[in-house]
């Protein structure tokens, strides 16, 4: 439940009257419990009305209520100010309140909707002009394509049609919306053309510089002087003049210079800090760091490579010998002659697994006896040898022995065709003395060797094949 | 006939002996009573022979009886050197015509390369 405060503040802020359900939905109450409390308001003369035609707050509850003016009071609502325009034109009063009560019973912001509904009230079209006209810059609204020919007027149409600039009118007839000229009919806007033109500049010019002053003591980019330059061409109408031209340099702690060019005139550009020649500074192999005047020489020394030291190897009968070479005096190779008894024992420099001579502690390469090692390899290529050559030989021998006998026989018969004499064979056949079978043995048997007869299967003693 | 003749008569008699003994001992190992039951029993044991050789085996065999039909040398001669250095085997093949014909055919199929 609302408090009585809270009910006629309400009430107050209402233009016209409202209804108890309204009312009650807007304090977040009853209806029942907002009309009980209505009722014993208009009992003590705080608010007027009833459910029906609705409530309003009355002087006495809008000093109960100890509070600011309302809208209603102050005569300020829409509602008022319409008829207050009404009363202007010399309307009748009651007129006026038909006609209002005609236009609030549509949308009175619509002006089309207004200029019909002061028709419907019989408004003469004098004043229906005079009073639209006045309700549309109450709202600050253009005059609509439609109201156009109707409240400018005839005459008027005439000199649209004649004139070669049917925009650009005399008088004062524009307004500035949104900072461009509108035309709202002759004689009724705020400003003449020229007026609105340039004041719609001015302000154009002053939004294009705020975002640069707000940002005073920051760095001005490209952007933001371009846009400075465009509204100031803008402003001077740029457009009949001869186009400038602008060079935009950086200037210091970050912020540009835009200089105007002139024609004909040579412009010098200042150097950039940034070009300046610097400090130059070097540093010795000691990694000390010393500052190089401009003009003052560097002078770097080249060291000499260290000597490569050159040792050789001589092998005496004492054993391999080591000395450094000299390179100012030749080498002389001593060959030891032939027979001469000393061990071909040449020594080899040891090399370790990344490739390089083995040394020992004092520097001096090692040197490896590899000579048994080549010895040995040698035994074993020559014992792979004989054995390959003995395989091979045996295999020749075993072929002879196999192909000899065939040879043999090939030949003898090769030979009893000539005299044409078949040739016996040298195979000795045996045959059975059973089935009387003719066959061939492997091998010649021994008297005690069983012989079988490969057709009737019958054994026979080596001596009894032997022997037939 | 002169010498030359005779080398190379001597030449083709040392082919045909030694394709005939190669065959001889082959017959040996398989046995007289083996082979005698399967041309008995109509297979062919030039079939058997060739299936139980490998490949390498086969293109050396294929060689050799290319060899043997440049000199001149038939199947048939072969065939008859082949028992008279087997005497045994004759019996075996006698008045089987057509078991010999069909051998035949099968190996001059294999020296063409047909099987």
């Amino acid at each position: 439940m609302a408090t009585i405060q809270e009910l006629l503040q309400a009430l107050n802020t209402k233009a016209a009257a409202v209804s108890t359900a309204d009312l009650a939905k807007e304090l977040g109450a009853s209806k029942e419990t907002t009309l009980t409390q209505l009722k014993r308001e208009k009992d003590k003369g705080n608010v007027d009305g009833n459910s029906e035609e609705g409530w309003v707050i009355t002087e006495a509850g809008k000093k109960a209520l100890g509070a600011v003016p309302s809208m209603i009071s102050e005569g300020v609502t829409p509602r008022q100010k319409f008829e207050a325009f009404g009363h202007l034109i010399g309307i009748k009063p009651e007129r006026v309140t038909l006609a209002t009560h005609i236009v609030w019973s549509g949308d009175y912001n619509d002006l089309k909707w207004v200029w019909d509904a002061l028709g419907q009230a019989d408004i003469d079209v004098d004043l229906r002009r005079v009073w639209t006209n006045a309700w549309r810059a109450h709202l600050k609204k253009g005059i609509p394509p439609d109201l156009e020919k109707v409240l400018v007027g005839a005459e008027e149409e005439g000199e649209v049609k004649a004139g070669a600039k049917p925009k650009v009118e005399e008088g004062r007839s524009y307004i500035l919306v949104d900072d461009l000229p509108v035309y709202v009919g002759k004689n009724l806007g705020d400003l003449i053309y020229e007026d609105a033109l340039d004041l719609a500049r001015i302000r154009g010019s002053r939004a294009a510089r705020q975002p640069a002053q707000g940002a005073a003591g920051q760095q001005v980019t490209a952007d933001d002087i371009i846009r400075i330059v465009n509204a100031v061409r803008d402003w001077t109408g740029a457009s009949a003049a001869p186009p400038k031209s602008y060079i935009v340099s950086p200037g210091e702690e970050g912020k540009a210079i835009v200089q105007e060019v002139e024609p004909g005139k040579p412009l010098v550009l200042p150097t950039p800090a940034a070009s300046r020649p610097g400090l130059t500074y070097l540093v010795d192999k000691d990694g000390s760091v010393k500052q190089i005047q401009s003009g003052e020489p560097i002078v770097i020394k080249q060291e000499a490579p260290l000597a490569q030291r050159t040792f050789i190897v001589k092998q005496t009968t004492e054993g391999a010998k080591i000395e450094e070479l000299d390179t100012s005096k030749p080498i002389i190779i001593n060959a030891p002659a032939s027979g001469s008894g000393m061990q071909s024992m040449w020594p080899f420099p040891a090399v370790g697994a990344d490739g390089k001579p083995m040394v020992d502690d004092k520097g001096n390469p090692i040197l490896v006896n590899i000579e048994p090692m080549l010895k040995y390899m040698g035994f074993m290529d020559e014992r792979r040898r004989s054995d390959e050559r003995h395989s091979a030989l045996m295999g020749l021998a075993q072929t002879m022995k196999e192909n000899v006998p065939i040879a043999i026989e090939a030949f003898q018969r090769a030979v009893a065709e000539v005299k044409g004499k078949a040739p016996e064979s040298t195979t000795q056949q045996y045959e059975c003395g059973g089935c009387h079978t003719k066959f061939t043995l492997p091998r010649e048997p021994g008297e005690d060797e069983k012989v079988i007869c490969p057709n009737c299967h019958q054994e026979w003693t080596g001596k009894e094949v032997l022997g037939a | 006939m002169t010498i030359r003749g005779i080398l190379q008569s001597t030449g083709r008699y040392f082919i045909l002996i030694r394709a005939a003994q190669d065959i001889v001992n082959k017959a040996k190992e398989i046995g007289i009573d083996r082979i005698k039951t399967l041309v008995d029993a109509g297979r062919s044991i030039t079939e058997i022979y060739l299936e139980s050789c490998s490949p390498d085996k086969k293109v050396q065999k294929r060689r050799e009886a290319h060899t043997l039909f440049e000199v001149g040398i038939t199947p048939e001669e072969l065939w008859k050197e082949v028992i008279r250095r087997m005497p045994e085997l004759k019996p075996i093949i006698e008045g089987k015509d057509d078991y010999i014909q069909a051998e035949m055919k099968k190996i001059e199929a294999f020296v063409k390369g047909e099987i």
